[in-house]
């Protein structure tokens, strides 16, 4: 019998391994494919707070070896890590209220003489993530996933177990609020933000 | 019936304001401005091209198992093969009570129970006595003839029946006799029997 190295194994195959026999290379290799997205994730959710969102992905892993009977096989398995993502960050969102510090990116490696464009762009992604920062955590959750993460309309509705017409509904109210951020911000934000090329 | 909010969100996502057809702008200027709706509009499609900073995650930390060796999970169904397989050896190997306590009953019975055996012996026993056993005696029987007396009769004396035989005593008939008993070798064998005098 010829074994199938876990490099070329699809995520599924590694976790009815780990669901049958505690396979820790498979949990290591889902850890490399998976990791940095995760991170970046929590990165955005937890207002740029980097070492709560290492501790957040080392605590997820431990979860997918607790949780691993609660796996679908038939399911895709992104769906299901990015759902345990989403509620472990909707827990510490209402365990910590709203009273959440940012600490938003700092861009001090971009020059003036680098160009007016990326002085902007920089400035216009400090303004977005101070505005999504602010966001109610479902609407975050949404806008997140949707145009930081770019998943499809129907895997957001999958990891946060809600309609497709929620998904709209709560992708429309944030990008409603985030604009009138944006504008209390700069009111001329639409020429002058909006210059990434 | 979809909600302003979903026929919005498509528009927002697929079409720029100058796109839209006119029941379209119509429908969006309901609830939005021109400046608001093309905000969102490019909102949606700019966020994407953000770069943020990639951060290294740190290596996974598993946790160490206790007795590794022993704790290994397993299939449900090998398990369930396992304890099976015990259960069937255990049935196996087990004595069984009603051949162990039938075995300690005949064990009990054979020591304290005594066996006899009767067996029938056939013998000649000859016993010598010293009194005088009765004997078998065959009945002899004899004729005895009857003479009536010629003598008046009485009226005391019953008148002889009509058609009796007359009995005439004669010579033959005296002659003629019969052992006494005193004779009779049969009276030696009988026991302490008073002499009749005959």
């Amino acid at each position: 019998m010829v074994k199938i190295p876990h490099k070329n194994q699809t995520d599924e195959e590694l976790m009815v391994q780990i669901m049958d026999h505690h396979s820790e290379s498979a949990i290591i290799e889902l850890h490399r494919r998976y990791s940095v997205r995760l991170l970046g994730y929590f990165i955005k959710m937890l207002n740029k707070d980097v070492d709560l969102a290492q501790d957040f992905v080392q605590e997820l892993f431990l979860k997918i070896l607790e949780k691993k009977h609660l796996f679908d096989p038939k399911k895709k398995f992104y769906t299901w890590v990015f759902t345990i993502a989403s509620n472990m960050c909707k827990t510490a969102y209402r365990s910590k209220g709203r009273s959440v510090t940012f600490e938003p990116t700092t861009h001090d490696h971009i020059l003036p003489q680098h160009g007016e464009n990326r002085a902007e762009k920089a400035l216009f992604q400090t303004a977005l993530e101070v505005s999504v920062a602010q966001l109610e955590e479902h609407h975050k959750q949404a806008f997140v996933l949707r145009y930081l993460e770019q998943f499809s309309l129907n895997e957001i509705a999958e990891i946060a177990e809600i309609s497709i017409g929620t998904v709209k509904s709560r992708l429309f109210y944030a990008t409603k609020k985030v604009t009138q951020d944006l504008a209390a911000f700069d009111p001329s934000f639409e020429s002058t933000l909006f210059k990434l090329s | 019936m979809e909600s302003f909010e979903n026929r919005l969100f498509d528009l927002l996502e697929n079409q720029s304001f100058d796109q839209l057809n006119e029941d379209d702008q119509l429908f969006v200027l309901q609830h939005l401005t021109e400046k608001e709706y093309q905000s969102q509009h490019l909102l949606m499609h700019k966020s994407a091209e953000m770069d943020f900073p990639v951060v290294a995650p740190q290596p996974l930390h598993l946790p160490k198992r206790k007795n590794a060796g022993l704790l290994i999970s397993i299939p449900l169904y090998q398990a369930l093969m396992g304890a099976a397989a015990i259960f069937i050896g255990v049935w196996f190997i087990w004595p069984k009570e009603s051949q162990t306590n039938t075995d300690l009953a005949q064990t009990k019975n054979s020591v304290a129970d005594t066996i006899y055996i009767t067996q029938l012996k056939y013998d000649t026993v000859v016993i010598h006595s010293e009194k005088t056993l009765l004997a078998k005696n065959e009945k002899q029987t004899d004729t005895v003839y009857i003479y009536e007396a010629s003598s008046p009769s009485s009226s005391r004396m019953l008148q002889p029946g009509m058609n009796q035989p007359q009995v005439i005593l004669d010579e033959h008939i005296i002659k003629t006799k019969g052992k006494s008993l005193k004779e009779e070798d049969v009276t030696n064998l009988l026991p302490d029997l008073p002499k009749m005098g005959l």
